[in-house]
């Protein structure tokens, strides 16, 4: 059997199981080993050893530390802090509620290392507020959906320590990476909102004149949000200054998120107790599938599928652009019907040695392939963020008016992404010039 | 030479000493990937050798770390069986045989090719024959060694004597952390990737590295000076066979392989040494400043590892204990030590 | 009969649950000694050389206690487009289909998890660190939690069964 034929048939029989409903980490376990059985029998000891060596690499503990003070934060109020500052600050602007949103989302983002925690806080806080002073539904979804997908780009970012661990690019880099292409997104947003209100001031009327806030009311709103700024500070603070390496980090903005729900008297066992169950079964289900990625790369390449896929993407035309533009295409389609984790764990062995053969940065494709992820959270029909949202709202809201909401922000996501091809110093600068 | 395996018996039934009808087909996944000096200064001539010295009658096919299991798992791959052949340090596989740590070099121990081969292979010591009866223990084969050059420390600060490593954090694993706080370091286990921006931001001052290596690594972008001789200053990497795979071979392709071991040594160890010196010039050209301590220095540091880190080799096994003795009697003999 | 298999089902429950618990420990386990080590590092220029190894040590144990706790409880992330619009009982047959893939990747996850065990077990092997943590033991274990994580899915595939045979009420199905 040749070795193409393989190759198109490992993908084959991958792509089956998943579609017909196996979860990804066995589908992509199930598919390796039956393809070793068939063709390397040696390769099955890869099984066991890929369980092993897979959590056994040192960066991955930040992916319970992060999961944890994210979900922990959720609870501490601060998220309700924030967004009342925002609001007492921005409201009377017209669309200004949306706005503050994305905002506080971009501040939530860089304390969570996933989409969902900003997702279902925002969700809670800003939609009945903007609903209240009759926002229109698709600003209103369309802000929170967007800025929540915020926390994947923003650092701490756990699709970056995957990406990072599996194209053997550094986290710390990534994650100061990932700082302006996030807030870059955050501005656009909050630009589109604020000239879509204007044009269209029942898309976000600004608030009654009566609702208006004295300066002092206004600075003893943003007071309350140093809890916040701690945490920010206890897990990008002190990579910056060089106190601690991205695994310590994390540490630290666990034991701080711990401290300030302590603080707030929100530590309640409940809450403890529901943020660890979260936190294993997250963290579970992310190892098994990133175990279950490693495998099928060894058997993959043990018949070697690999050679198969280079000479195939570097016969492409167009050279380094017509590579970089297939390998972003082939994201966004499997956005659309793949879960995050499942796409940079499938995809990111297949393409590095591909990047380095074309002399591709890993640093700045890290970057793009993280903002295209922003698109696949937004993207129907899977939408992990949509699914969150949708969640959350009532029951009157329909899937169709979460599609029709996102659009416009995902046109935003997309011109960001053409943005950053075009100019790589966006992703690159700021690792760059860290000392 | 490393001759004293031709003994082992030969599975090849037929009678004619000499390349046989077939070609044996191996399967080689080294700790380590292309990126790797020891890739095309090490695998690859070894490889070649192989082939041309069995007459094409064994053949190997390389497979970068990851392919059939992770680096840190490659070593146990071939002792499985799961793989034919592994490259690799004893730094990344001393915990499966510990024996590996008198091959991969002491600390402040043989300076050069020439004195690691005669304290492995030297008529007075052979050292390695420890190493081969530990490797045949556990079912493989030594079959293929190379000098890597210097593994040393890369800094921020200046190093002229040993105090000045004292409280100093430096990136540093294994046996490296273990010299670090022998000297008073302070040693920071960190994955490889996450060195460089961990240097440039000041989470560590400095890390140790294959000299060879450093400009894949970047690092004389972050780094002011390197310290020679390094705290390992040949430091070896091994190739092992798997025992079965090994003994399926007929007595003549084996000794084909003996034959090569040691030209193949002083050949890719030549390799390495233009290598080391490429990485300094890449290193000097990028503004960082060499340092080489002085004969007193090294006597000193030699003495401090010799006390604090080279008993740590030596209760790892009794065939390391007895390495190590004969690894201090040949520095004396060298007159390195008193 | 049935109630003989509740009983079944019932311990594998409290088998995942359990080892969820353990997930539980192992998460303060890494958050607090990550913690001290940085602070001993950083503060007191005294560093441990043993708790670094210790937590990729644990992470490995998570994986292992994490698998089935999250299969059972429905936490493995799937591609459910067209799986979603399935009926009942065709999404029963499916998943039965696809078990053959499941029990594959687990029954050579314990064989040649029983087999790297051994082999680990004979080498005495521990890590290269400066202080030396056996990882037979460690080994042993991912056998066994590839077994849980069977058990788990073979709970499933009974339940699917009597889906597809009409003993089971499909409303009382949860996350499958
Ligand atoms: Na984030
Ligand atoms: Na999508």
């Amino acid at each position: 059997m040749s070795v193409e034929l393989i190759a198109l048939l490992m993908f084959g029989c991958l792509f089956l199981a998943l579609f017909l409903g196996l979860p990804v980490a066995l589908g992509l376990g199930g598919t390796a080993v039956l393809f070793a059985y068939i063709f390397t029998p040696n390769t099955l000891l890869a099984a066991p050893s890929a369980f092993f060596s897979t959590p056994w690499q040192h960066i991955l503990v930040t992916v319970p530390l992060f999961l944890f003070m994210g979900n922990l934060i959720r609870f501490s109020g601060i998220a309700e802090a924030a967004y009342d500052a925002a609001y007492k600050l921005a409201g009377h602007l017209p669309g200004g509620l949306a706005v503050a949103t994305v905002q506080v989302c971009t501040i939530f983002a860089a304390i969570t290392g996933i989409t969902p925690p900003a997702t279902i806080t925002m969700g809670q806080i800003a939609y009945p507020s903007m609903m209240k002073y009759n926002y229109h539904r698709g600003i209103a979804i369309g802000s929170i959906g967007a800025g929540g997908a915020l926390g994947a780009l923003i650092p701490p970012s756990v699709p970056f320590i995957f990406y990072g661990l599996l194209a053997n690019e550094s986290i710390g880099a990534l994650f100061l990476g990932g700082i302006i292409p996030g807030l870059m997104l955050a501005i656009m947003y909050s630009i589109y909102i604020i000239i879509r209100c204007k044009v269209q001031p029942e898309m976000g009327p600004a608030l009654p004149k009566d609702e208006r806030f004295s300066v002092g009311e206004k600075i003893t709103a943003i007071v309350k949000v140093w809890p916040f700024m701690v945490l920010v500070f206890l897990v990008l603070g002190v990579i910056w200054l060089g106190v601690a390496t991205p695994t310590e980090a994390a540490a630290f903005g666990a034991g701080g998120a711990l401290l300030i729900n302590l603080i707030y008297r929100k530590l309640t066992w409940d809450i403890l107790k529901d943020s660890l169950v979260f936190t294993v079964k997250l963290t579970g289900m992310g190892l098994w599938i990133l175990i279950g990625a490693n495998l099928f790369v060894n058997v993959f390449s043990a018949v070697g599928a690999q050679d198969v896929i280079t000479s195939l993407v570097t016969s492409m035309p167009g050279g380094k652009w017509g590579v970089l533009f297939m390998m972003m295409l082939i994201i966004m389609v499997l956005g659309m019907v793949m879960d995050d984790w499942a796409i940079i764990m499938l995809v990111t062995p297949l393409f590095v040695p591909i990047l380095n053969i074309m002399d591709i940065s890993t640093l700045w494709f890290g970057v793009l392939f993280i903002v295209n992820i922003q698109i696949a959270y937004l993207t129907p029909p899977f939408g992990f963020v949509l699914f969150w949202i949708k969640s959350i709202l009532p029951k009157n809201v329909s899937m169709g008016d979460v599609y029709k909401s996102v659009t416009p922000f995902i046109l935003i996501q997309i011109l960001a992404l053409i943005l950053i091809i075009l100019f790589p110093e966006l992703a690159t600068w700021l690792p760059s010039t860290m000392k | 030479q490393s001759s004293e395996n031709n003994d082992s018996s030969s599975s090849s039934g037929d009678d004619n000493y000499g390349p046989p009808g077939e070609v044996t087909k191996w399967v080689m996944q080294p700790a380590f990937d292309s990126s790797d000096a020891g890739w095309d200064n090490g695998v690859v001539p070894w490889i070649e050798d192989v082939e041309e010295a069995t007459e094409g009658t064994v053949e190997i096919e390389l497979l970068p770390a990851g392919s059939v299991t992770s680096g840190d798992e490659a070593f146990g791959a071939a002792v499985a069986g799961m793989t034919d052949v592994y490259a690799g340090w004893a730094s990344v596989y001393g915990g499966n045989m510990p024996e590996g740590m008198l091959a991969f070099g002491m600390s402040m121990g043989a300076d050069t090719s020439e004195e690691a081969w005669e304290a492995m292979w030297g008529d007075d010591y052979r050292i390695g024959d420890l190493v081969q009866e530990a490797a045949h223990e556990l079912g493989i084969h030594w079959a293929g060694w190379t000098n890597q050059g210097p593994n040393a420390a890369f800094t921020n600060f200046e190093i002229n004597q040993l105090e000045d490593y004292e409280g100093r954090k430096m990136r540093a694993g294994g046996p490296q952390a273990i010299f670090l706080e022998a000297m008073g370091g302070v040693p920071v286990s960190l994955p490889g990737g996450e060195i460089y921006m961990s240097i440039d931001l000041g989470t560590i001052e400095g890390t140790f590295w294959d000299t060879g290596g450093i400009d894949d690594m970047k690092f004389q972008e972050v780094v002011d000076y390197a310290i020679l001789p390094g705290w390992t200053p040949a430091q070896h990497q091994e190739i092992f066979v798997n025992l079965d795979s090994w003994n399926a071979l007929n007595e003549w392709q084996q000794d084909q392989i003996e034959g090569i071991f040691e030209s193949n040594y002083f050949k890719t160890s030549d390799m390495h040494t233009d290598n080391v010196e490429e990485a300094l010039e890449i290193f000097e050209a990028a503004g960082g400043e060499i340092i080489t301590l002085s004969d007193e220095e090294v006597a000193r540091m030699r003495e401090k590892a010799i006390e604090d880190v080279w008993p740590k080799i030596g209760e790892q096994s009794e065939l390391n204990a007895e390495g190590v003795e004969i690894w201090k009697q040949f520095l004396q003999d060298k007159g390195k030590i008193e | 009969m049935m109630k003989a298999w509740n009983k079944v089902e019932n311990f594998i429950d409290s088998l995942s649950e359990w080892l969820g618990k353990i997930g539980w420990v192992i998460i303060f386990y890494v958050m607090a000694f990550g913690l001290f080590d940085v602070i001993m590092r950083y503060f007191f220029d005294s560093p441990s050389l043993w708790i670094s190894t210790t937590i990729q040590y644990a992470m490995v144990l998570l994986a292992c206690v994490s698998g089935a706790y999250a299969l059972n409880s429905g936490s493995f992330v799937k591609l459910d487009i067209f799986y979603e619009k399935f009926p009942p009982k065709v999404k029963a047959i499916v998943d039965i289909l696809t078990f053959s893939l499941t029990f594959l990747y687990l029954y050579v996850l314990i064989t040649k998890g029983i087999e790297a065990a051994q082999a680990s077990f004979m080498l005495k092997q521990e890590t290269p660190t400066a202080v030396p943590i056996p990882l037979y033991h460690l080994k042993a274990i991912i056998p066994f939690a590839a077994f849980c994580v069977l058990l788990v899915a073979i709970k499933k595939l009974v339940i699917d069964v009597r889906i597809v045979l009409g003993y089971h009420q499909v409303d009382k199905v949860e996350n499958n």
